[in-house]
């Protein structure tokens, strides 16, 4: 008994001991680390009921001395929000920058206005690649981006490994924002090369790397509303990355890197909530119909209501979830703003059932506010959804379009439309596949609105680089400058080439693509880019084959062959004879008869031994 | 005379018997997997938006695969066209296996490794073959190695011992048993689980000739797979019939499920997949009622518990006073235990040993890379040569006897 009060009291001791062994540091969030992360949403209306989207995220790495390389015995690395993807890439490839552009969709320019963040984080509908590398030549500077392309390719499942030489420019006044980057070699240079793989098919599969490389990862803030689901069915989407070396001017010569990666989408906002109750898009009943009162109205007819002008609008409608929250480890918190038309609109965030509202219609989600969990929602609410906050008009409307038919020739049409009071400055880029053989010669401004129009007053720089087969694309870059309130016209001539057999995709008959031009405005005085747009993708047909000729050659003509031959073998060799002279014959000369002979043969000559 | 005639017959089959067996088993025979990572090839060969159910059946077998624990960095996903962003796709960014949408294969985090135009017969063999130029990412490699299982799912339109690629190119399934055969030689699997879902699948895996490889077709030669049902709202069939009831199976096993592959055979009837469902066990080591499911389609890998593990620090520390600290470490080396557990395995007796000295030679052969199947293929067709030949001569001296004598009587 005593014994077991011992062990009574032991156990107690022992219990207490191990009750104090629990003074282990407790993991909390120190007020005084922040790390560089900077995540904004821009909710911004637009006509016709539609709705941008921006979500804009901004990182950067820790200082690294660009001098020490990475493979010395003191070299580390040290990464707190910056992907670890990137800088091991950048270093093997010495690539000072690089810009990945994923778009999708129609931007209406002539409804919408300019494109967000003034054209320069939009691509050409399909992939987009341009990067600023350090290489002693050119050759070596290919063998990087070649390097760069392929990794980006695994990185982002995406077939950037079909760059190649025949898809890349050395684009010489364009892409000019990427010329500012530090040289980590003297003896060395840059390069600025740039490809693009038209209407490539964007999906899932190239979101959930890029939602992966940002250090929330769609678990928290803004990035847990990144949906493959939404963002896709959008009529314009864009999903953008852009990667630079900034170094500091001052003595310690260290440098960082910046990561500005953005996802915006232009969404028609009834179609995307009604996408939530009915997930196709059927035709309503009879009784959900608007119909409008002051025109005949009964069981038969209906004329249908505009879409409604009132909306009460919640981003967790949108995208089927709140935010999370903000996230918890940046040194700014995250923000969203909507631009909207203060008479008309109104923009609330509500949070664990408390609307706020700032009067500058920026919120900061900071996480003192979501205590319950439940998430942020933001609430835009209008009266009258055609009074949006005004567009910025486009400086030069452009449209590209292809001209003639036939199989061996066809022309280039883009047309330029200056709305404006002041003449335009623009550089016009366009890249164009080897198959396509440009008559320079033929090219051609015309002009509805003003007469009298010579080539060397639109065209004042002209810079043609012919293309090789198979080794180059032809890169045309001309600065123009388009007259105020003009409608220009300029068309060249092109002949299609023939492929060889194995260079066509197994759906050749879908056609093949071309590049967009990339457009660059320029400000009329200090020549720096202010606006960049592309026009859209042309499909250009070219003769393809009939694939299954050699198979229906070879058939052919092994029968035929094989007919004659037969014939004139049988003609030759056989002779034709009756029923019972043949039996005759196969008595005497047939299979049968000598298998009997050798038969005998064996048979007689035991026969004559035993005797 | 008859019995005569047949004797020699019968004595020269005796003595070719021993040599005529196909099979030669080096090691004992092997009960559990002794892998250590999973690796998924699902490939979708097909190009079109009417060939929307071979993505979906790719798609079913990644989700199934990711769902047991196969890392994306594990599996390699080859999807011939988009059907997710499709602009036909009624439902962007999704895939449906099943008219009643059920499950979105696409989901929020798919990684597709080749797409599009870049799912070539060449690519396929240069990823099973890992031939590529140095600068292909590491994400599109197989990187397997002598202890990786590898599950290979294709899927597409196929025929009598060939599969199309794109509606461009096929892949015959002599340069599959090829390429196989390098993996082998090369060290790149440990045992290899071949499904295919095309027509006339059984053909594909007809000429393989690499062991440890398992193999399941959908149909034989000269039959057709079938499609399970339509969409009506995506208006194409969403998935085949074969992967239907494969997925039928799979959807009911977890990590730690214990059925076997026999199991999922025998779930495959005629009545259900209305094509005769072909299965390949000659190359493979194990027997399908031993090799589990999660042996293939999960990352499950077999732990040997150290049993003699301390329970704390300060246990060791104690027990390294007590018995020494040689002593302590070794009892628990776990090396030696692992060499121990492995000797468990292959109990040798005297007979064994034997057969092992008498093997050696095979092993050595296998080694250095000599096809031992084809070996086995000469002795077999030897054998049935020999034993022709003779028949011959046997019909010869005793056939048509009375034939023989009339014409005798005649002349």
């Amino acid at each position: 008994m005593i014994g077991s009060l011992a062990y009574c009291i032991l156990g107690t001791l022992l219990v207490g001991a191990v009750a104090q062994d629990t003074t282990v540091p407790q993991i909390g969030v120190d007020d005084s680390l922040w790390y560089p992360y900077d995540e904004t949403l821009l909710l911004k209306p637009l006509p016709n009921n539609d709705l941008l989207l921006s979500f804009t995220f901004q990182l950067q790495s820790e200082p690294f001395d660009p001098a020490v390389s990475s493979h010395s015995f003191d070299a580390y690395e040290y990464y707190t929000t910056f992907p670890r993807a990137i800088p091991p890439l950048l270093d093997s490839t010495a690539t000072r920058q690089f810009h990945l552009r994923f778009t999708r969709g129609f931007w209406d320019a002539l409804s919408w206005g300019q494109l967000p963040h003034g054209g320069k984080q939009a691509g050409a509908s399909g992939v987009e690649l341009w990067s600023l590398v350090q290489a002693a030549d050119q050759e070596q500077a290919f063998q990087n981006w070649k390097k760069l392309a392929n990794s980006l390719s695994g990185l982002f499942c995406s077939s950037l490994n079909f760059v190649d030489k025949s898809r890349t420019t050395f684009p010489r006044r364009s892409y000019a924002s990427a010329s500012a980057s530090p040289l980590f070699n003297d003896t060395e240079n840059l390069y600025l090369m740039r490809a693009s793989l038209p209407n490539e098919p964007i999906c899932t599969e190239n979101l959930t790397p890029f939602i992966k490389l940002l250090p929330t990862r769609g678990h928290s803030g803004l990035t847990s509303l990144l949906d493959g689901h939404k963002l896709f069915d959008s009529l314009w989407n864009s999903i953008s990355l852009d990667i630079t070396t900034v170094c500091t001017e001052n003595g310690d010569s260290l440098c960082h890197y910046e990561m500005e990666a953005h996802v915006d989408m232009a969404t028609h906002v009834p179609s995307a909530l009604a996408r939530n109750e009915r997930p196709i898009p059927k035709p309503l009943d009879g009784n959900s119909l608007r119909c409008d009162m002051d025109k005949p109205f009964d069981s038969y007819q209906c004329f249908p209501l505009p879409d409604p002008s009132e909306t009460h609008l919640k981003l967790s409608q949108l995208f089927s979830k709140p935010i999370k929250n903000g996230n918890l480890f940046a040194n700014r918190p995250t923000k969203i703003c909507a631009d909207v038309d203060r008479s008309t609109w109104t923009a609330h965030l509500s949070v664990d059932d408390t609307i706020y509202s700032t009067h500058d219609n920026c919120f900061e989600l900071s996480n003192d506010q979501n205590e319950s969990g439940s998430g942020y929602d933001f609430i835009l609410e209008s009266s009258d959804t055609t009074q949006v906050s005004p567009v910025d008009p486009v400086p030069i409307h452009v449209g590209r379009s292809l001209t003639g038919n036939g199989q061996d020739r066809g022309g280039i049409r883009t047309a330029f439309h200056n709305d404006n009071d002041t003449p335009v400055k623009l550089i016009y880029f366009e890249s164009l596949p080897w198959f396509v053989r440009v008559y320079l010669s033929s090219l051609q401004i015309t002009s509805t609105t003003s007469s009298h129009l010579h080539e060397d007053d639109i065209i004042t720089d002209k810079y043609y680089l012919q293309a090789a087969d198979r080794q180059r694309p032809a890169h045309l870059e001309f600065t123009m400058l388009i007259p105020a309130h003009s409608d220009i016209v300029m068309t060249y001539q092109f002949d299609k080439a023939l492929l060889q057999f194995a260079e066509y995709p197994p759906d050749a008959n879908h056609g093949f693509e071309i590049d967009a031009a990339v457009i660059t405005v320029l400000s009329p005085e200090s020549e720096e880019p202010v606006y960049e747009t592309r026009t859209s993708t042309l499909l250009l047909s070219l003769s393809t084959p009939d694939f299954s000729m050699p198979y229906n050659v070879i058939i052919l003509t092994s029968t035929i062959m094989g007919l004659i031959f037969g014939m004139l073998y049988n003609l030759m060799v056989k002779r034709i004879v009756t029923v019972d002279e043949a039996d005759k014959i196969m008595l005497n000369s047939g299979l049968k008869y000598k298998l009997l002979k050798l038969k005998e043969k064996l048979l007689k000559t035991k026969q004559t031994k035993i005797d | 005379m008859l019995i005569a005639m047949r004797l020699p017959l019968l004595l020269l089959y005796l003595l070719v018997l021993p040599f005529s067996g196909a099979n030669n088993t080096d090691e004992a025979h092997e009960t559990i997997a002794t892998n250590t990572n999973n690796w998924a090839v699902l490939v979708s060969t097909s190009r079109f938006w009417f060939n929307y159910r071979h993505m979906a059946n790719v798609l079913s077998m990644y989700r199934t695969v990711k769902r047991l624990g196969i890392p994306d960095s594990q599996i390699i996903l080859m999807l011939s066209d988009d059907v997710a962003c499709n602009s036909r796709n009624l439902f962007p960014g999704s895939v449906f296996n099943n008219k009643d949408h059920a499950i979105d294969l696409y989901g929020d985090s798919v990684e597709v490794d080749y797409r599009g135009y870049e799912v070539t017969v060449e690519n396929f063999i240069r990823l099973l073959t890992d031939r590529w130029t140095e600068d292909h990412p590491k994400s599109k490699r197989l990187l397997t190695d002598e202890n990786s299982n590898i599950f290979i799912y294709m899927t597409g339109h196929g025929g009598d011992d060939f599969l199309k690629f794109q509606d461009a190119e096929e892949i015959a399934s002599e340069d599959i048993a090829d390429a196989f055969q390098q993996m082998y030689e090369k060290k790149r699997y440990k045992e290899i689980f071949f499904m295919v879902d095309t027509c006339q699948a059984n053909t594909m895996y007809s000429k393989f000739y690499s062991p440890n490889i398992l193999a399941v077709g959908s149909s034989e030669m000269d039959e057709s797979s079938y499609s399970h049902h339509s969409d009506v709202e995506i208006g194409v069939a969403v998935i085949d019939r074969f992967t239907y009831y494969c997925l039928d199976f799979l959807e009911n096993i977890d990590k730690n499920s214990t059925l076997t592959l026999q199991d999922l055979f025998d779930s495959f009837t005629f009545e259900r997949i209305h094509s005769h469902v072909g299965v390949r066990t000659d190359l493979f080591q194990r027997d399908p009622s031993e090799v589990l499911i999660t042996d293939f389609f999960a990352n499950v890998q077999n732990v040997i518990p150290d049993d003699s593990k301390p329970l704390s620090l300060s246990h060791y520390h104690h027990y390294k006073d007590y018995i020494g600290t040689a002593q302590y470490e070794q009892n628990n080396n776990v090396l030696d235990l692992a060499l121990e557990k492995n000797h468990e395995n292959f109990s040798s007796s005297k007979f064994d040993r034997l057969t092992k000295r008498f093997k050696s030679t095979n092993e050595l052969n296998v080694d250095i890379g000599s096809n031992e199947y084809s070996l086995a293929f000469s002795k077999q067709s030897v054998t049935l040569g020999l034993m022709f030949v003779v028949m011959i001569v046997l019909f010869i001296l005793s056939g048509n006897t009375t034939k023989a004598n009339y014409n005798l009587y005649n002349n």
